[in-house]
């Protein structure tokens, strides 16, 4: 049956695949264009150094291939008789080189990004058309000149418009040409500038200037389904281009748009080796569907869920930080990274375009030019910082405080503080000094116009700077396109890699016993590793003064130790293409696509020198994911005089299918095979078993319509069909529609006339997105398999869950106005955008009467919006031949509001502890009027320091609590509810009516700052990236701002609370608690634990040297060595490790929360960079 | 050019038209749907399973409606920790929220028996299986019901299976209207016989319905009406003997001739037994009451132990001598740590002052300070798995609803109200009474049975020994419900002798009076619950 279904689908898709191939067959045509890439060098800061005598036009262009990035592409027909030549290139620029062949072959050359299209100039062209001699003729000398520089224009072409007559300036820009009328008119172009048109009339001596063509050396954007030219774009784009990912060394591919592109929060989980990412793209537009990106990687759509291909199992599962789900992809294999943003970009990707779209573009090879490119780093990592805990001196004298201020003799002597048994650095015992980290990435690139490759392995290896923690990453890469006909193309990506995660204890359910990193703040440091007499791992029982010990928690060492937990990736990513010219304009392009990703996570908790010698518990979680998608697109471009169109129009189908087993067991005689053989252990019933297998289809229809006129007016209308298997049968189609405006005002007189601006265009769009991020089979009625017993034998059960028939889409809604404006040729450019965004229908757990026998089902219910500004500027701050300096900036504020829920008024995220039980819930909610997740709780309003402040309090705390002197006072904010749901004024008594919204996780403002300095040969990279104005709710502090005999505490704690001779303190007493309200009912926090989340972070620096003199050079070698730091500073006001944290990843209520998280690495590494 | 375009079309158009209804369908391998289940005899019992399953639930026996029945109690104490679930309702502190687990729980049950109910007779199979199966689902729905209408009065009736979501508004029944839902699905099972002798079914269907089940819970909803002037019908009582003593005539059940047997973890499904809860020692398959109600297994991270469910010092001491009873309701002995020493064995000692220490080492007898173990108090044993390794869900004791000593003190019960303390009705009580004293329960033992009560005496005496022989499986505040004058007045009693710095006594003075007022009879809705469900009316004195 399943089988059958499968057969079925598979026949479908090659279906497809097989029209595709019927189209190669039957059309023929000519070469289409090649796709193109980024670079953003200009071809003047290129230095050649060429020197070839009487060569062909075919040797010098292979000579300047050899030495630079750049691909000629041509028709080698019609260049076969150009002349040979003398290329003396001593300090020229590219440009230069360029202009010289130009002029001296009257070749024609036009760049699009890394390639340059060569063609004869057609004025050159002399068909025999027959010179009218009975007309006079007149002779015009003059001078071309560029309107940027004062210099002539050397080799620009000169030609009278309809003829084939013609001739090209000189050195010094000088021409001279004959024409036979006075109404003949001049057509001067070159290469790089626009074209200019002048009637000859009665003058014999004619001066142009000539405006650079902007567009001409424009780079290639990838979009949705193709590529366009920057200057075509109509909606918002941010490019981060390769060498910027090169240079910071990123460890993976999210981490690649950090701070590089406005609008995009990309927040580390955990900053462990491979930990889960999440990013977000104008803020979250969903409460509970997914809120990461689309990331589209060679045309293949991976969404980066950490959970769903996380095999689970471990011991405290819980809420687990979640591995990076995209850490399998190399980052060094990256060619371009465009992010989506607005609708005109993203409604192309319909229902699952509304949290953004990443375009990933993986590099490939290039014809004519073998290179062989080896980088190498290697690294050391140390912890960022510390958190200053007490030793156990102070520790004795606070507990002594506290027992003091509790009526009681103080438990430890003078001289057990002067002389403390054990002093253990919990951190020091868990973290590693000098945690090693390296990357190789060997690349092979070339070929011929026939067939060109580029392939590369990566092997990259991170240590942890817990112990027992580190991430592997061994990938290959096989990228190939062959041109088979002039009419066809055909080529593929393919990649695979191997990644294994060994996992520290952190993060977690937030049980203290989940986490190592917590538990290494707050445990002991009375106590040794060992118990010295046993060798067991120290616990409770080992206190030197019972009950001055840690409570309910294991020896960070312990945590570490015995706990393995590795989790093994096996992903294979790529695609097959075709691509078809059918007719002249029309081409056709089919690809197949595959997604493989296989997890393992083996996991093994022992009982070796455990106190309780509890017997072993392993488990072993194995998830298969497979994407399947066939595109098959037909893409229509074509010019007529001013107007250009460019159509494209697709049909698309997707599956993917996630199976996964689980198997656990528990009480194992013995510590030596661990999970490798699980079937070793005891439980009783057996070990426990399970799988299941899911799979969700889609099938979609798109088309794009871009028409362009005068290069001034740009329209771009989209829109999607898409087909979904997750929704109800009535609501499974869902229209995706997208209209996008922009006016290129560049080439307006008025804008020329103010001679301010190099470029300007004014662009709005508008647009609809979907989320389809939620689980399979929540719109049918299934009956869910769990179990019970008859007479101590087990049976199945099924209980019915009831679908919701009438579930869809979640749809965002986004309007777009941006402006791109460039001063002083380009010297300055800057990018502006405003964007507001509605989610209606959000995809949504909602609460449903009792009585139907569920307590929820997922519908659509309740709207939010986000809205904000992106500002982008770049600027050469210094564009000299030695000295440049290149500066790029980018910020965003997004600011996020629930507008509606439904039924509820508010939803609260996920609680945390199951140590303090409901004391300790989640502090985040969700709440209308306010951004998602948004932390709330009550106010301290200081301590009651004095007697006489006691002796006035008139509050009643929850709980008939009675302040004492040296304790936290807390805000009377409100009374209780009245009947119509609305808080009434103070009553005068601190309970949960008193609660209120204390800050948000979400930055107010996000930027990034890029430096690139160059001077001779060196250059320097500097990035800083940063967040402000977001809160943490940092639950570290639980334990180190709380009283308490069980656990340590902060060493600020310890300095500035409330004692004898400093009532003016800012933290209550010894013995009294803090932050945690605990007598109000289901527990609640206090603003205590909410901290400043803000931070400003030198994120990388890197210095490179380039040792590439000139004997190596002329061999076609170049080598360059390079020094990079990473998070060498940061300032920041937060406490805690790292402000970056974000432990719940990507879970949308309780983001911003830190307990336990694994702190940042400050990395320092060598690297070296040989091509040849 | 012209045949290009015509191609081109041709293949387009061949192109777009597709298949997506098969495409798009659900493949949900791993996943029952309506469209492939209720076909056979097998999907009829696994969906009847799934009942029982529903009995697991937090709100049910193994949390919340175990809570609401012990906590308020005057046989267990707590921990009195302000805020606590337990302390809210053990100081009548009644926050609405405390409630939304019974009422969550029982419709849940509801539902899958309306799902059983509605879809298998459809099934093409064996008769009396299919008579079975649906007896069995209307039995347990009707348990279900039982409970809401004890615990809340009046709710909504729910008989049908939930289709769709589109009405979101249930008004309340009438406690009388619910009672004759009960009632009815009862006496329907009954009459056309559609469950076996409990005894009759084999070893791998131990721990369904039977018919003793459907009796005695019958018998036990008549008793139940008779005790609320509210809706009690004239011939309640008189139906409750006659169901009751069906149920004894059958001679399906019977008492165990000694009381710790019936709680033996070797001696489940054991002839006592009525109906219950099955549990084994796998995780998710078992019981999770040993952390809460157990003092002193010893868990791995906690020295002191814990517990939830501490026995009320005064309802320990009122055991007679000679009791068996009281060695198997309390945890009074066990193996602690003491000084790093693991399985040192104490035991309880309530004649030492609480302040000092209430547990002695059993090797040397000397008394262990407060600082080793703080608890003034004995737990509870009943339902305790001591092996330490079966905790979270993974305890193999079951846990008894219904039993055959709860039938005939019903019945003593029933007699008493309808007609005085007649001879029947002091063999029924006297049983009981023998068997607890390890004496023969058929033949008059002078030393142990009550004679010459007056009928309040008698329904004293009823009380006294329900409580001694029940504790802590779910009947405290039901029963109490019917015996209401001597309930508040005996939590009344051992509240005046609450020390509040030793908690081995329930309840707060200050709160003393309120268990008095009635409105404790029914329980509150909760917000949640009246916030979702318009037409839920909240029920007096909770606005």
């Amino acid at each position: 049956m399943k089988f059958r279904r499968l057969l079925q689908s598979i026949c479908i898709m090659s279906k497809y695949a097989i029209y595709g191939l019927v189209l190669l067959t039957v059309f023929s045509n000519m070469i289409m264009a090649r796709d193109g890439y980024s670079q953003a060098k200009k071809l003047e800061e290129i230095q050649l150094k060429l020197s070839i005598k009487n060569a062909t036009i075919f040797q010098i262009m292979n000579e300047i291939e050899k030495v630079t990035d750049f691909h000629f592409t041509y028709n080698k027909r019609s260049l076969k008789n150009t002349s040979h030549l003398d290329i003396n290139s001593e300090n020229k620029s590219m440009s230069d080189v360029l202009s010289e062949i130009s002029v001296k072959t009257g070749l024609v050359f036009r760049r699009i990004d890394n390639n340059i299209h060569v063609r004869v100039a057609k004025s050159y062209i002399v068909d025999g058309e027959s010179f009218n001699a009975s007309e006079q003729v007149i002779t015009i000398t003059g001078k071309v000149r560029a309107s940027d520089s004062p210099e002539g224009l050397p080799g620009a072409n000169v030609v009278i418009k309809g003829t084939t007559q013609g001739t090209v300036t000189d050195m010094s820009g000088n021409y001279s040409i004959e024409v036979n009328n006075s109404q003949a008119i001049l057509v001067f172009s070159s290469v790089g500038y626009l074209k200019e048109e002048v009637t000859v009339g009665n003058r014999s001596v004619i001066h142009v200037e000539l405006s650079p063509d902007i567009t001409a050396l424009e780079e290639i954007v990838v979009i949705g389904y193709g590529t366009q030219r920057r200057g075509d774009l109509t909606g918002s784009i941010s490019s981060v281009p390769a060498d910027e990912i090169q240079k910071a060394s990123v460890l993976s591919l999210e981490t690649a748009m950090q701070g590089r592109a406005a609008g995009v929060l990309v927040t580390q989980a955990s900053s462990a080796p491979g930990g889960g990412i999440s990013v977000r793209i104008r803020g979250g537009n969903s409460i509970q569907g997914g809120n990461e990106p689309l990331y589209v990687i060679d045309g293949v759509p991976v969404y980066s869920d950490n959970n769903e291909v996380n095999p689970g199992g471990g011991q405290f599962n819980e809420l687990r930080t979640a591995p990076n789900a995209l850490a399998s992809l190399n980052p060094n294999d990256i060619e371009s990274l465009e992010i989506l943003k607005d609708a005109s970009a993203t409604a192309i990707y319909g229902s699952r375009g509304a949290n953004g779209v990443v375009l990933i573009t993986t590099k490939r090879g290039k014809a004519g030019q073998s290179k062989v490119e080896y980088d190498v780093f290697r690294g050391v990592q140390n912890i960022e910082n510390r958190i200053n805990v007490l030793g156990s001196s102070d520790l004795m004298r606070w507990a002594n405080e506290g027992a003091v201020f509790g009526g009681q003799a103080p438990p430890f002597s003078e001289e057990m503080i002067a002389n403390p048994t054990y002093d253990t650095n919990w951190q020091d015992e868990i973290l590693v000094r000098n945690a090693a980290i390296q990357n190789h990435q060997l690349s092979f690139t070339g070929g011929t116009n026939q067939l060109s490759y580029a392939i590369s392995g990566n092997y990259f290896s991170q240590d942890g700077i817990v112990k027992r923690s580190g991430f592997d990453r061994y990938a290959l890469r096989m990228n190939l396109d062959a041109q088979l006909k002039d009419w066809l193309k055909v080529g593929n990506n393919f990649s695979v890699a191997r990644t294994t995660n060994n996992q520290a204890f952190e993060g977690g359910s937030g049980n203290a016993n989940s986490s190592a990193l917590f538990s290494a703040l707050s445990y002991v440091p009375m106590l040794p590793v060992f118990n010295e007499s046993t060798g067991n791992y120290s616990r409770r029982e080992d206190a030197i003064i019972p009950g001055y010990a840690p409570f309910n928690r294991l020896n960070p060492v312990h945590l570490i130790n015995e706990m393995t937990d590795i989790t093994i990736s096996d992903r294979l990513l790529g695609n097959l293409f075709a691509d078809v010219q059918i007719i002249k304009d029309l081409n056709f392009r089919v690809v197949v696509g595959a997604d493989m990703d296989n997890r393992e996570r083996n996991y093994y908790f022992s009982n070796n020198k455990d106190p309780f010698n509890r017997r072993g518990s392993a488990s072993i979680g194995s998830a298969k994911a497979m994407s399947l998608i066939n595109t098959n697109m037909l893409t229509y471009a074509k010019t007529i005089d001013d107007h250009r169109i460019n159509a494209t129009a697709v049909y698309e189908l997707q599956k993917r299918t996630t199976q996964r087993t689980f198997m656990s067991n528990s009480i194992f005689d013995n510590d030596i095979t661990g999970f490798y053989d699980i079937g070793a252990g005891t439980r009783p019933g057996g070990p426990s078993i399970s799988s299941n297998w899911i799979e969700w289809t889609m099938a979609s229809y798109l088309g794009r319509l871009n028409y362009i006129y005068k290069n001034k007016y740009l329209l771009t209308v989209s829109a999607r069909a898409d087909g979904s298997s997750k929704f109800g049968k009535d609501n499974r189609w869902g229209f995706f529609p997208s209209a996008a405006l922009a006016w290129n005002m560049t080439d307006e007189e008025f804008i020329k006339s103010l001679n301010v601006f190099s470029s300007l265009k004014l662009r709005t769009s508008a647009g609809r997105t979907g989320n389809q991020e939620i689980g399979v089979n929540q719109a049918v009625t299934r009956f869910n398999r769990s179990t019970y017993t008859f007479g101590g034998q087990i049976v199945n059960t099924y209980q019915p869950n009831v679908g919701n028939s009438s579930l869809k889409w979640e749809t965002t809604d986004q309007y777009n106005a941006g402006i791109d404006m460039g001063f002083w040729n380009e010297r300055i450019s800057l990018t502006l955008d405003a964007y507001y965004k509605i989610t209606n229908d959000l995809l949504m757990t909602f609460n449903i009467p009792t009585e139907l026998g569920y307590g929820s089902t997922t519908g659509n219910v309740g709207s939010l919006e986000n809205k904000g500004i992106e500002l982008a500027l770049g600027a050469w701050i210094v564009e000299g031949n030695k000295f440049r300096w290149r500066t790029d900036f980018n910020i965003a504020a997004n600011r996020n509001k629930v507008l509606d829920l439904g039924t509820s008024t508010e939803l609260r995220g996920q609680r945390f502890s199951y140590d303090y039980g409901a004391a300790f819930g989640s502090g985040n909610l969700v709440r209308v009027g306010y951004p998602v997740g948004s932390f709330f709780g009550l106010i301290q309003d200081g301590i009651y320091s004095t007697q006489q402040e006691i002796d006035n309090n008139t509050l009643i705390y929850s709980g008939n609590v009675l302040p004492t002197l040296g304790s936290a006072r807390y805000r009377d904010i409100s009374g209780p509810l009245d009947e119509n749901g609305n808080y009434t004024e103070p009553d005068g008594i601190v309970d949960i009516n008193d609660r209120v919204i204390l800050g948000n996780p979400h930055p107010d403002l996000i930027y990034g700052w890029t430096n690139t300095i160059n001077y001779k040969a060196f250059e320097l990279s500097l990035f800083f990236q940063g967040v402000f104005g977001n809160e943490i709710l940092n639950l570290n502090r639980r334990d180190l701002y709380n009283e308490s005999s069980a656990h340590n505490i902060s060493q600020d704690r310890f300095d500035n609370a409330w004692r004898e001779g400093n009532t003016n303190a800012i933290y209550p007493r010894a013995n009294a608690t803090i932050g945690i309200v605990q007598r109000i009912p289901g527990g609640t926090y206090s603003d205590f634990f909410i901290e400043d989340g803000s931070y400003f972070r030198l994120r990388n620096v890197r210095l490179t040297m380039d040792l590439t003199g000139q004997k190596l050079m002329n061999k076609g070698i170049s080598a360059k060595v390079y020094i990079t730091g990473q998070n060498l500073f940061t300032i920041t006001n937060y406490s805690g490790f790292n402000p970056e944290v974000n432990q719940q990843g990507q879970n949308n209520i309780n983001q911003g929360v830190d307990m336990g998280s694994y702190p940042l690495a400050r990395t320092m590494m060598l690297g070296l960079n040989l091509s040849f | 050019m012209k045949t290009y375009k015509t191609i081109v079309s041709i293949i387009l158009l061949s192109l777009f038209t597709s298949c997506h209804d098969d495409f798009l369908q659900d493949r949900a391998y791993s996943v029952i749907t309506e469209d492939n289940f209720f076909q056979t005899s097998s999907d009829a019992i696994t969906a009847v399973n799934s009942v029982y399953a529903a009995l697991r639930d937090n709100g049910m026996y193994q949390t919340d409606l175990m809570m609401l029945n012990e906590y308020p109690s005057e046989t267990v104490t707590t921990r009195l920790n302000i805020g606590s679930a337990q302390s809210n309702m053990d100081t009548w502190q009644y926050d609405v929220g405390y409630f939304s687990g019974i009422y969550n729980a029982s419709y849940r049950l509801i539902e899958r028996a309306n799902q059983v109910i509605a879809n298998v007779p459809r099934i093409s199979m064996n008769e009396t299986l299919k008579r079975r199966v649906i007896a069995e689902a209307t039995f347990l729905r009707a348990l279900a019901y039982f409970n809401l209408v004890r615990v809340f009065g009046g709710v909504p009736l729910k008989i049908t299976p939930t289709r769709d979501f589109n009405t979101l508004s249930f008004p309340r029944a009438s406690a009388s209207d619910v009672y004759q839902l009960i009632i009815g699905d009862l006496e329907g099972i009954l009459e056309a016989g559609s469950l076996p002798l409990t005894s009759r079914y084999g070893n791998a269907d131990k721990g369904r319905v039977g018919k003793s089940a459907v009796q005695t819970l019958l018998g036990k909803v008549y008793l139940t009406r008779a005790g609320d002037p509210a809706v009690a019908q004239n011939s309640d009582y008189q139906k409750a003997i006659q169901v009751l003593q069906a149920c004894v005539s059958d001679g399906d059940r019977t008492l165990l001739s000694s009381y710790k047997d019936i709680f033996s973890m070797t001696n489940e499904n054991n002839a006592e037994i009525i109906f219950d809860i099955q549990y084994v020692r796998i995780a998710g398959l078992g019981g999770n009451l040993t952390a809460f109600i157990a003092t002193g297994v010893t868990q791995e991270f906690y020295i002191i132990p814990y517990y939830d469910y501490p026995a009320n010092i005064d309802f320990y001491n009122s055991f007679e001598v000679g009791d068996t009873r009281r060695d198997v309701t309390f945890h009074d002995r066990m193996k602690i740590p003491v000084s790093g020493t693991p399985n040192v064995e104490v035991y309880f000692d309530p004649d030492t002052d609480p302040y000092v220490g209430n547990w002695r080492r059993a090797d040397n007898n000397s008394l262990l300070s407060r600082a080793i173990i703080d608890i003034p108090v004995p737990g509870f044993r009943k339902f305790i798995d001591d092996n330490p390794n079966a905790r979270g869900n993974a305890e193999e004791p079951n846990y008894i609803i219904l039993r055959y000593s709860d039938v005939l003190l019903m019945l003593a019960e029933a007699i008493n109200e309808a007609n005085g303390p007649t001879a029947d009705a002091y063999n029924y009580l006297n049983m009981v009474r023998r068997r607890a004293f390890g004496k023969p329960a058929n033949s008059a033992e002078p030393s142990v049975d009550y004679t010459n009560l007056s009928k309040e005496e008698f329904r004293r005496a009823v009380f006294s020994e329900r409580r001694k022989e029940l504790v802590i499986e779910g009947h405290s505040w039901f029963d109490g419900k019917r015996f209401w004058d001597i309930y508040t007045e005996k939590v009344a009693a051992t509240s005046q002798l609450a020390d509040p710095n030793i908690n081995n006594r329930p309840k707060v003075p200050m709160e003393l009076n309120r268990i008095r007022d009635d409105k404790y009879k029914l329980m509150p809705f909760s917000e949640t619950q009246l916030d979702l469900n318009k037409e839920l009316v909240q029920n007096p004195g909770y606005n």
